[in-house]
């Protein structure tokens, strides 16, 4: 064979491993993440629409709160008309809770997004390795129809 | 062999790596019990902090993302998970109580562990240094028949035999030697003490003898003598000048007994290696001295004289030395002094101090109480570069920062790179032909 097409054949090899397939692994953890964000937001959601419905907010609740390795401490909320939201890089807002409803539809609506153009990247990089690895089959002489 | 080895370097390979896995695993054992114990620990002293309040203020969390504010009520009533889905109520000592059996218990894994990581080790150093290595791998084999056992057995018993005859023998020689080297030493030793003795014997004669004319004085004299303090004797001058007379003939008889005597000693050092020498000296020194305090007063002013003059010389010797002694003379210069100069100019060496080693504060720099000439400069180039970024960042439009993940690196430049290095390492690390199928396959 030809080692200029040889000497092709092996970049190809390398830049599909070595580039290619640590982005889509990257861009997978990335959209986990994301993924789990999103449940953790809708799950708020919806605890706090149930509070609404049930008038906890103002009569207030009772609780369990973890003190760490599984031990319980009961506690009580008695004005739950407020919530501290975790608004990003360890930061909490305190908002009333119609506010925290409002912003917790923004933050799903972006993470909905970002989820969407991960998505994009990874069927991307995905065709990419998959162009390569006609172009390799080609340069390597095999015949398309196997 | 070659595959002999081969198999052996891939079993220690095999080894080596079980080895390595067990290590790790051990690691991430360790990690997660150390961490069960500090949070066990964690958890007894807040239950101790608990305790002592009716209710704790606290921030309730709600799922991850949300807190609210609240208070803990109850405190002496804490619901532990006993795993698998299963609660108890137990009063606040309680939780600590059993904090404290789970600490013991992840104590005692703990212990385990690194017994376990102790073995782990010691195996790998084991096959590092090869201790089995000469054993590993090799049969001992030895080619014997029963006919030649029966023949080594007959002439192993023959020199056996051999050897106890030449043992005895070379044994026997010795004790013999033994025993005449012995014999003779002690004869020597007997010969020796004897000659001594008579020696011994003989100079006490000899002193009766001389000792034996006016035995009175002579008693007095040796008493003195004994007693030899100088003041002793001053005091007892006046009574001897009465005797001086009989002293000198004394004397003369002292001297020619002092002559002996010291014969004696010459001939008395020959032996100076045997016991019983040093009595005899003793008794020569008595001797000496019985002749030296004839003249006290005269042996006084000698030696206060003698004292005199080596004091004098070493008054002298002082003296020289302080000449020899090398002495630097100087003056201060008439130059004003110079304590402080003002501005930046340096005169002094402390100037140099002032200006240039100033206090450093340990404390974190905060743009408050920044220098005032320094802190504009860097505040306002700061800021510059915070605006470059943000101009950078709102060109490309919101939906890119917000939605799109920033990018940190071209990655265009990032490939080039990589199949650079790909290139320079490319004829060490060919692909295989399974898995260059397998890619083609995907």
């Amino acid at each position: 064979m030809n080692p200029d097409i040889q000497r092709k054949i092996l970049e190809f090899e390398t830049f599909v491993n070595d580039v290619l397939k640590e982005d889509l692994a990257q861009l997978e953890q990335k959209l986990n993440v994301k993924n789990a964000d999103i449940a953790e937001f809708l799950e708020l959601k919806a605890t706090i629409t149930t509070f609404k419905n049930n008038g906890l907010d103002k009569n207030g609740f009772k609780t369990q709160v973890d003190i760490g390795q599984n031990f319980f401490i009961e506690a009580q909320v008695s004005d739950a008309s407020t919530i501290l939201l975790d608004i990003g890089l360890g930061h909490y807002l305190e908002l009333s809770i119609d506010d925290a409803v409002a912003v917790i539809n923004v933050r799903v609506k972006l993470l909905e997004q970002q989820i969407k153009h991960f998505r994009k990247e990874i069927a991307r990089t995905n065709a990419h390795i998959k162009l390569i690895l006609l172009g390799i089959r080609e340069l390597q002489g095999f015949d398309d129809k196997m | 062999m070659n595959s002999e080895d081969d198999t052996q370097k891939v079993q220690r390979l095999l080894l080596d790596k079980a080895l390595t896995k067990g290590i790790q695993q051990n690691e991430k054992q360790c990690k997660i019990w150390t961490d069960y114990k500090k949070g066990h620990q964690n958890v007894a002293e807040t239950l101790q902090i608990f305790q002592k309040d009716l209710y704790v203020n606290c921030m309730v969390p709600i799922g991850k993302r949300a807190l609210m504010k609240g208070k803990l009520i109850h405190t002496n009533e804490i619901l532990a998970c006993l795993g698998d889905g299963y609660f108890a109520k137990y009063s606040a000592s309680g939780a600590a109580a059993l904090c404290e059996r789970r600490i013991q218990r992840a104590d005692e894994m703990l212990k385990k562990l690194s017994a376990e990581r102790d073995l782990y080790e010691t195996k790998m150093m084991m096959i590092k240094n090869n201790v089995f290595e000469d054993y590993v791998g090799r049969e001992i084999v030895e080619h014997w028949n029963e006919d030649q056992i029966v023949e080594w057995k007959k002439k192993h018993r023959e020199r056996e035999r051999e050897y106890h005859q030449k043992l005895a023998k070379v044994r026997q020689e010795k004790n013999k030697k033994i025993e005449t080297e012995d014999l003779f030493n002690r004869l020597d030793q007997l010969e020796i003490e004897e000659e001594l003795a008579d020696e011994f014997n003989r100079l006490e004669d000899e002193k009766y003898e001389l000792f034996n004319e006016d035995e009175l004085e002579e008693g007095e004299c040796y008493y003195e003598s004994e007693n030899s303090s100088e003041s002793e004797e001053e005091e007892k001058e006046k009574d001897k000048n009465e005797e001086k007379g009989k002293e000198k003939e004394k004397k003369e008889e002292k001297g020619k007994e002092k002559e002996k005597e010291e014969e004696k000693g010459d001939s008395k050092e020959d032996y100076k290696e045997v016991p019983g020498i040093n009595q005899l000296k003793v008794e020569t020194h008595k001797v000496k001295k019985l002749v030296s305090f004839a003249e006290p007063e005269d042996l006084l002013k000698k030696e206060k004289e003698n004292l005199i003059k080596e004091k004098e010389k070493s008054s002298k010797k002082v003296v020289d030395s302080e000449e020899d002694i090398l002495r630097i003379e100087f003056n201060h210069s008439e130059n004003k002094l110079v304590t402080k100069s003002d501005g930046n100019s340096i005169e002094t060496p402390a100037d140099i101090y002032r200006l240039f080693s100033k206090p450093k504060s340990i404390l974190k720099r905060s743009p408050n109480d920044l220098n005032p000439e320094q802190a504009p400069i860097e505040y306002s180039t700061e800021e510059g570069e915070d605006d470059d970024d943000d101009e950078n960042a709102v060109k490309p439009s919101a939906y890119e920062t917000v939605v799109k993940d920033i990018k940190e690196k071209n990655t265009v430049e990032v490939i080039k790179e990589v199949l650079e290095k790909k290139e320079e390492s490319k004829d060490t690390r060919p692909i295989s032909k399974f898995k260059r199928d397998r890619q083609l396959r995907l």
